[in-house]
C-alpha cells in the first residue's frame, strides 16, 4: 500500500523481494530460461511526482530489459512500459509505490528502474542511467 | 479533476496548421493569449519555458500524443487546450512517430499538486483509444468541447 514517507528518511528503495522463481522450458531451440519475479518498494522523490518525465525515463529504460515491468500502488496495476498508464497512477511525491520486474534480467532492470523511479531527477533520454550498484 | 475544468473552451484548435514542433506550440500559446488567459507580454517567455522543457525529454510520449506544458509565475490558474493536427507534427517522440493530439498544460509555479492532477486527467483520457480516434475525426471547437465533456462524465472524478 501506498503512504507517506519519513521525509528525513528517505530510504528511496527497499531490498528485493523474490516473487518466485522458475525454470521455464524451451519453446524453440535448446535454450532454458529462468524467470524471475522480482519487487522491490520505491518512494518517489521527484517533487513534482511520478509525471511525464520519470515515466517517460522509466519506459525508454524498460525497453532495454526483457523483463516486464509492472508499477503497483494501491489496487492499481499498470504496464511500466505505457506511459499514460503510469502517469493515470497520479503518485505524488513522498509516496510509495511498487516496482515489480518478472523475466530472465529481472536483478538488473529492477536495480535500473528502481533508481530511475527514485531519482529526485530523471536521466535524460539517451543518457545512461548510473548502476546503483557502483556506487 | 476534469478536462473542462481547465481546457479554455475558445483556446482549443481543432486544426493545427504548424508542421513542426516549435510552430506547434506557438500557436497553442498564442491561442490561450487571444482567449485572453495569457498576459500579452509573457507569451514568448511561456514557448521558451515550453521548449526549455521538451529539452529535458520529449512530451511526445507516442501513440500520436502529446502534452507538452510548462509551470509559469504569470498564470495565477491551471489552464490548457487542445490542438489537433490532421497531417501530423514531428515531435521527437518516444516512439519517433508524428504527433496528431496535443493537450498543453500551463500552471501556476506553486501548485504541483493541481499540475499533476491534470496530468492524471489528461492521461486518463488519451489511454483511450476511443477517444484518440473520435478526437482525430473532430473537425470544429465545438466538437472537441462536446468531446471532452462526454469523456468527463464518463470518468470518476478526483
Amino acid at each position: 500500500m501506498s503512504g507517506k514517507q519519513d521525509s528525513d528518511n528517505l530510504t528511496q528503495t527497499s531490498a528485493p523481494l523474490l516473487i518466485s522463481s522458475a525454470w521455464r522450458g524451451a519453446v524453440t531451440g535448446p535454450t532454458i530460461m529462468k524467470e524471475i519475479v522480482l519487487q522491490r518498494t520505491v518512494v518517489i522523490c521527484n517533487p513534482d511526482g511520478l509525471h511525464i518525465r520519470p515515466a517517460a525515463a522509466l519506459a525508454e529504460a524498460s525497453r532495454r530489459f526483457q523483463s516486464q515491468v509492472s508499477l503497483l500502488y494501491g489496487e492499481r496495476r499498470v504496464d511500466g512500459r505505457r506511459v499514460l498508464d503510469v502517469i493515470t497512477l497520479g503518485v505524488e511525491p513522498g509516496h510509495e509505490i511498487v516496482l515489480e520486474v518478472n523475466g530472465p534480467d529481472a536483478e538488473e532492470a529492477l536495480d535500473v528502474l528502481a533508481a530511475i523511479l527514485a531519482s529526485a531527477t530523471p536521466p535524460l533520454p539517451g543518457e545512461p542511467h548510473s548502476d546503483p550498484k557502483a556506487e | 479533476m476534469k478536462l473542462s475544468d481547465f481546457v479554455v473552451r475558445n483556446a482549443m484548435l481543432p486544426n493545427l496548421v504548424a508542421t513542426t514542433k516549435d510552430a506547434a506550440i506557438r500557436e497553442m500559446v498564442e491561442s490561450l493569449r487571444a482567449s485572453g488567459q495569457l498576459q500579452n507580454t509573457e507569451q514568448d517567455n511561456i514557448v521558451k519555458a515550453i521548449m526549455k522543457r521538451e529539452q529535458l525529454g520529449s512530451t511526445g510520449i507516442g501513440r500520436g500524443v502529446a502534452i507538452p506544458h510548462t509551470k509559469h509565475e504569470s498564470v495565477e490558474r491551471l489552464i490548457g487546450t487542445v490542438g489537433v493536427s490532421h497531417v501530423g507534427v514531428p515531435f521527437e517522440s518516444l516512439d519517433n512517430e508524428p504527433v496528431f493530439i496535443l493537450v498543453m498544460l500551463i500552471s501556476p509555479q506553486d501548485r504541483p499538486g493541481e499540475h499533476l492532477r491534470a496530468l492524471e486527467s489528461v492521461s486518463r483520457h488519451l489511454r483511450d483509444d476511443m477517444f484518440c480516434r473520435m478526437l482525430r475525426q473532430t473537425t470544429s471547437a465545438e466538437a472537441i468541447w462536446e468531446l471532452l465533456t462526454e469523456a468527463d462524465g464518463h470518468q470518476p472524478g478526483r
